[in-house]
């Protein structure tokens, strides 16, 4: 591992066994063979779609949920198999934000008490008012709604509540479970500056899950694609966003509903559903919505390879680290886009006139 | 698009008086649970007709000038409205009023304590069951389906006529009835609770099984059992009542309202009136508690 690591994980696996229609028991994996590894002041994005496990696997960097099998290295420590009291000490500087604003605050406590719990697990009964009103005013929440029931506050509110309850330990890493998702737009982004500058000021490192690619981009470093349980494709958020390689992530970039007139990714428009969990394919798990699948794809599961700097893509269509797509191909797509340009581009300024 | 945080720079003391200050001003904005009790009626009646039962029960002795075991077999079966005997008298000559106050101190005991000490052990049962897994859940709620094989009344009288008739024997009986559905309705309102993402969080922040059942479960499932275990005060005194007509229960001549409406059974066609007002006063004070459970729910509820 990387001196500058905070978090490393390697060779992660979870599965689930689970009961299909007919009462059969099958193994679903749910977590396959991840590889991340999480630096100093990082933010690492994690986007896949849902079912992808990037929240299973949220659950089980932070121990959540016992892993089968792999090792999560916090500050060189490996965390599997440490006792729930070394655990205890752990888990204070390694917290998760959750996704739904209603259900992650006990309706019962006050916004204090829900953030001060915390500190009472932690026996810090010194200081617990100065630390937490601090923490509140950090995430912008006056002191007057300290004192309120989560019912009384809005989904923004209630996500910043959620925010100072992870950030009242004085945490090194928190993994942002959708952070978002569940928000307004405005709100959205709000949330995201108001997590940008805490990242800043408390010296964080973020694992930032999402399924919104243009949150992803906005708020990360280095950027992960997940599917099926698999990372696809790691890279540096500036590489992936400029020239994915994975026809997976080629084909979500292409989902990504813009005003402006982003070029498409040729030949790799969205196609057909995730597979069946319960009957898994052989091979690529993505090659039944590959457009570029080959019977190589049938029979061998591509593993991360590195390309280009830090890169990496399982895809057997970049074995030679060439742009898989052919002259012929690229030159239609070009033609297309030119087309596409001239017919819209003319509408739309006479919209504007 | 960017945020600005507001931040402003207390001297320690200033800030940490500001914030005390802020948490009262809007603890005392809010209204408190007795408060909102207070400003209840049905609460209000509710408590001094419990009020008035355990007053009248704890000091019957000074209230009436008769004995409750001892009448005159002259003056029996009186109608209501004799001089001297208000309420009437029953089949041995004893004064009514005497009875039901005497009575009321059994009735009242019959009610709250067997449903406490079933909520402690149901509860508690419940809780594990709950909050502890699948496979607990199944050894514990497995052994209790055995009490759902009877209705409550005939496990109650069966237990005690196993026990033998008594007083002891029924405050032993009533509370094995309700352990086993306290318990079902802890564990389905602990599994409620359990599927939502604040105990993720607690277990994230490194809390002890402890912590997060005294802070996170027992705050949240209160209510609905509350609901739940406070009917269940009515049906006690009811079903206690039922075993002191069958005889299981209370012996005679000890004055409980249960009892008192089988020994006057036999008078329902001469004195009605006299005949049912044992069970007048269980519908009333069943009712009472009943109601007095709805409003304290209700002021619990922090959304109000």
């Amino acid at each position: 591992m990387t001196a500058s690591a905070i978090l490393e994980v390697e060779g992660l696996s979870k599965t689930f066994k689970v009961k299909d229609s007919h009462g059969r028991s099958k193994v679903v994996h749910a977590v396959n063979d991840v590889n991340l590894s999480v630096g100093r002041g990082e933010t690492v994005g994690l986007v896949g779609e849902s079912g992808s496990g990037k929240s299973t696997l949220a659950r089980l960097i932070v121990r959540l949920i016992e892993s089968d099998k792999g090792v999560v290295q916090f500050e060189g420590q490996n965390l599997q198999g440490l006792s729930s009291k070394e655990m205890k000490k752990v888990r204070s500087k390694m917290q998760m934000v959750f996704q739904d604003p209603y259900s992650s605050l006990n309706p019962q406590m006050t916004v204090f008490d829900n953030v001060a719990f915390n500190l009472w697990v932690h026996g810090e009964r010194k200081n617990t008012n100065k630390k937490v009103m601090e923490v509140l005013q950090d995430v912008g929440l006056s002191q007057r709604q300290a004192a309120q029931y989560p019912h009384e506050l809005s989904g923004g509110q209630r996500q910043r509540v959620n925010i100072a309850r992870a950030l009242v330990m004085n945490p090194q890493l928190v993994v942002l479970d959708e952070p978002v998702s569940a928000l307004d737009k405005s709100v959205q982004a709000q949330v995201l500056n108001l997590l940008q500058d805490l990242k800043q000021e408390y010296g964080l490192s973020y694992i930032f899950i999402s399924h919104d690619l243009n949150v992803v981009e906005y708020m990360s470093d280095k950027v992960a694609i997940m599917y099926f349980g698999n990372l696809v494709e790691t890279a540096t958020s500036s590489a992936l966003y400029g020239s994915p390689k994975h026809p997976y992530t080629r084909m979500l970039m292409d989902s990504i509903p813009t005003l402006s007139k982003r070029d498409k990714w040729s030949g790799f428009q969205s196609i057909g559903e995730p597979p069946d969990p319960l009957e898994p394919q052989a091979g690529c798990s993505f090659r039944s919505r590959c457009l570029k699948a080959t019977s190589r794809c049938e029979a061998e599961v591509p593993v991360l390879k590195n390309h280009e700097g830090g890169h990496r893509v399982a895809c057997h269509l970049w074995d030679n680290s060439v742009e898989p797509v052919s002259t012929i191909e690229w030159l239609e797509s070009f033609a297309n886009s030119i087309k596409y340009r001239s017919l819209f581009g003319e509408e739309n300024e006479n919209e504007l006139e | 698009m960017e945020i600005s945080i507001h931040k402003t720079n207390h001297k320690e003391k200033d800030f940490k008086r500001d914030v005390m200050d802020e948490i009262q001003e809007n603890t005392q904005t809010r209204r408190s649970f007795i408060q909102k009790l207070y400003s209840d009626p049905v609460a209000w009646g509710a408590t001094f007709w419990i009020v008035l039962m355990i007053g009248t029960a704890v000091f019957a002795p000074f209230l009436t000038p008769y004995s409750p075991v001892s009448g005159n077999i002259g003056n029996r079966l009186m109608p209501i409205g004799t001089p001297g005997h208000f309420l009437g008298t029953d089949e041995q000559g004893r004064d009514m009023i005497t009875r039901i106050l005497f009575g009321g101190r059994m009735t009242l005991l019959m009610g709250i304590v067997p449903v406490a000490a079933a909520c402690l052990v149901g509860g508690a049962l419940g809780v594990i069951a709950g909050y502890f897994g699948k496979a607990v859940q199944s050894i514990i709620m497995r052994c209790l389906d055995v009490f759902y094989a009877f209705p409550a009344l005939v496990l109650a009288i069966a237990i005690s006529a196993a026990l033998g008739p008594g007083v002891r024997n029924t405050f032993v009986s009533l509370p094995i009835v309700f352990i086993a559905p306290i318990a079902r309705v802890t564990a389905t309102a602990v599994q409620q609770i359990k599927g939502l993402e604040f105990f993720e969080a607690a277990r994230v922040s490194g809390a002890s099984h402890w912590m997060i059942i005294r802070f996170h479960l027992i705050r949240n499932i209160f209510r609905p059992v509350f609901a739940y275990v406070s009917t269940l005060i009515g049906i006690s005194i009811l079903v206690a009542s039922s075993l002191s007509f069958l005889g299981l229960g209370v012996t005679p001549p000890t004055a409980e309202w249960g009892a008192m409406l089988r020994s006057l059974q036999d008078a329902l066609y001469t004195q009605p009136t006299v005949a049912i007002a044992p069970g007048v006063m269980i519908f009333l004070t069943a009712l009472a508690f009943n109601l007095l459970s709805d409003s304290i729910q209700d002021a619990l509820d922090v959304r109000s």
